[in-house]
């Protein structure tokens, strides 16, 4: 009896395995769609809800919506360096420096004449190619709490420049708000500070820009020490909220949203989750401001919602035929929505919500691709971030940012 | 067949560990040459091409700074944690290997950090720390304190990851000091009594030296625990305010994946393992010279 009993669990063990590492072939054509997004955000769940629809038309083929949260660049560095990619993913503004070289070439689509003048010098390499269906656009300017701002007696419109900015800080301050709130554990949104400073000293500056140093190889070190040296004059006039090196990403939408803080240092996507944290609250936007008189204020677009197919995939056919179901524009018109986004494509149309009026007061602001993938070698966001930081902590001066800055600049450029 | 079984007989133990070796060379072998082999190149962890630099990467890490900020700091985790969990350790195993009520649910409670992940020890401890909402703040601020920041300055950082550390696995200390406590014959403490020995001298004289074997266990687990600290760092600071409180482990990390320097990274990380290889070597050697027996 033992035995039998031994011998039964032996076969149902064998066949446990067998079933769960077989299985089940499937007579359908299962594509991978990986997104560089979080599980609960709206684009997200866009996307999922386009690959169903997807696939109760096309029964023949499965699309498996892989979501990779905040580890997806590390996943995809991780595949792409085993060269056994997902047959799509969102690409996350790295389209062209990162992953051009694994990705299909798209201009050749029937879509492709119908991609944005917003997005399109972002995604479009020096060969006249991109290599991703741009649903939507990712524009950066400073989101603003627009009660804050009301209750300190600025006027948002006026901010033209950086001493603009500053000036308003300080209203804001004496009104006894958080002029700026920045989350600086998660490092990233210090960057995102540098990123304006760098556009308005590096890019947008009257008659002396960089950008073909940058582009060359030269790193200006000195103009660098001005970049960091905004950041660095904003924390020592007690510009950015206390905890500024140790609060959360989420730690600071939060302030922002419950109208304690003016502006929050992210990009416009924070008025969507200020949203949810406080739906009565009243967001906008503001462009980000010039050096100086003689600059202009600029506005930053990347993608988003942009999906690429991996070029060596066994799938490729079928994937671009799912690329071509998502090009349509009531699918790019809904996916654009979700995430309250401008479109990628002009045959079709979103609903920013309630940054709809800026769009409009802005639209005819000057757009820029975002300035590390656009002038600074792969692999620079770190360093601006991780800097910018030490710079706040007061570990580092703009001095000795700027000389470690190069140096990993020197470093990438040559891989 | 005679000779088969004869065979098998001799080579049966060379075959029963067979399959941890294949194992240790797939897992452990393999990766850790194709390491040493990318620490000499410029590879960005993720593209199919590379170039051969040479030393360049072990050149340019022993003048980088914040290297040497990582390295420092990881001694700091590795030997701070060490003396820390040793003391609190043994302390906790000498009162714990008294008779009192409640002493095995008083074990149970100082053992149970070391079966959370060190990730979630850490967030759980930031959020203590963190300034808005912080329950350390909270709790300050009954007494009329302003909140502080705590883990904004770097040397509080370090040293706070440290007392963290420490307290999720002051619990092993216990346990392995504990079982070398209850090795130790009573006829020695009862023969020391008879000549008149008080608690304090019976504590350097009798259990100190014969805890030697435990000592030697804890010291060697602690320390290279504490040298490959990283969760707690990621979760607390993430290596932050700027590279304050950064490890080896956690500086390899956030070169290889955020910086893209992968040849870089590596050569970090053959350095911190010779670094590891030679601490624990050099304590073998110190602790096997003083063996002893009853």
């Amino acid at each position: 009896m033992k035995q039998a009993l031994i011998a039964a669990a032996m076969v149902a063990l064998v066949a446990v395995f067998y079933f769960a590492f077989s299985g089940g072939k499937s007579d359908r054509t299962e594509l991978s769609l990986f997104l560089s997004m979080q599980a609960t955000e709206p684009a997200t769940l866009a996307f999922e809800a386009l690959a169903e629809e997807y696939m109760k038309a096309n029964p023949e083929v499965s699309v498996e919506v892989i979501v990779g949260g905040g580890d997806s660049e590390a996943i995809l560095k991780t595949k792409m360096a085993a060269n056994d990619l997902p047959d799509m993913w969102t690409t996350h503004d790295w389209s062209l420096m990162r992953y051009s070289e694994y990705l299909e070439p798209l201009t050749d689509q029937p879509w492709a004449k119908d991609v944005g003048s917003m997005i399109r010098p972002a995604i479009t390499g020096k060969d006249g190619k991109f290599y991703v269906l741009p649903m939507d656009v990712e524009v950066t300017g400073i989101p603003c709490n627009m009660t804050v701002l009301e209750k300190s007696g600025v006027d948002p419109d006026a901010i033209k420049t950086l001493d603009d900015l500053f000036a308003a800080c300080e209203k804001v301050k004496e009104a006894g708000f958080i002029p700026m709130v920045l989350g600086g554990k998660d490092i990233w949104p210090v960057g995102q500070f540098l990123l304006w400073t760098a556009f308005s000293e590096l890019v947008a500056d009257s008659g002396d820009s960089e950008t073909e140093n940058l582009v060359a190889g030269r790193f200006p070190e000195e103009k660098w020490v001005e970049v960091v040296g905004w950041m660095n004059r904003a924390k020592e006039r007690g510009y950015f909220n206390v905890d500024v090196v140790t609060s959360s990403y989420n730690d600071s939408v939060q302030t922002y949203a419950q109208d304690k803080a003016a502006f929050i240092v992210t990009a416009n996507y924070a008025v969507g989750e200020a949203l949810t944290f406080n739906p009565a609250g009243s967001f906008g936007f503001i462009p980000i401001p010039a050096a100086d008189e003689n600059g202009e204020v600029i506005l930053m677009t990347g993608e988003r919602a942009a999906v690429g197919v991996w070029k060596d995939s066994p799938r490729k056919a079928e994937a671009l035929k799912f690329i071509a179901f998502m090009a349509q524009p009531e699918n790019v018109s809904r996916m654009a929505t979700a995430g309250s986004n401008p479109t990628g494509l002009t045959n079709s149309t979103s609903d920013t919500g309630m940054l709809k009026p800026f769009y409009e007061k802005y639209a005819s602001v000057r757009t820029y691709p975002i300035f590390d993938r656009a002038y600074l070698p792969s692999g620079m966001w770190d360093t601006l971030c991780t800097t910018g930081a030490a710079v706040l902590a007061g570990s580092m001066t703009p001095e000795q940012a700027a000389e470690k800055t190069r140096g990993d600049f020197e470093k990438l450029y040559q891989q | 067949m005679k000779n088969f079984e004869k065979f098998i007989r001799r080579h049966m133990v060379n075959l029963l560990y067979l399959p941890a070796l294949v194992m240790f060379a797939i897992f452990v072998l393999y990766p850790f040459l194709k390491g040493v082999r990318i620490s000499f190149t410029d590879w960005n962890g993720f593209s199919q091409s590379f170039n051969y630099v040479g030393l360049r990467n072990y050149t340019e890490l022993f003048q980088d700074v914040n290297v040497r900020k990582a390295f420092l700091n990881t001694l700091i985790y590795g030997f701070g944690s060490t003396l820390l969990q040793q003391c609190f350790g043994l302390a906790y195993a000498v009162l714990l290997n008294q008779s009192f009520a409640m002493r095995k649910f008083a074990r149970t409670v100082i053992y149970m950090p070391v079966m959370i992940a060190g990730v979630i020890m850490g967030y759980m401890t930031y959020f203590l720390l963190q300034y808005n909402n912080g329950a350390l703040n909270d709790l300050i601020g009954l007494f009329g304190m302003a909140p502080v920041d705590w883990l904004a300055a770097g040397n509080r950082a370090v040293l706070l990851i440290i007392a963290i550390n420490s307290l999720q696995f002051v619990g092993i200390s216990m346990v392995i000091y504990l079982a070398g406590l209850q090795n130790i014959p009573k006829s020695f403490y009862e023969a020391s009594d008879i000549d008149g020995a008080g608690k304090i001298n019976q504590f350097f004289h009798i259990t100190l030296p014969l805890l030697k074997p435990a000592i030697i266990t804890s010291v060697t687990i602690n320390l290279i625990g504490g040298l490959k600290l990283f969760d707690q760092i990621k979760a607390l600071t993430n290596g932050g305010p700027g590279y304050e409180s950064h490890s080896m482990s956690t500086l390899i990390d956030a070169t290889y994946f955020r910086s893209q320097q992968a040849g870089y990274s590596a050569a970090m990380g053959i350095v911190l393992f010779l670094f590891i290889l030679v601490v624990s070597l050099v304590m073998l050697r110190m602790f096997d010279k003083r063996r002893f027996e009853y």
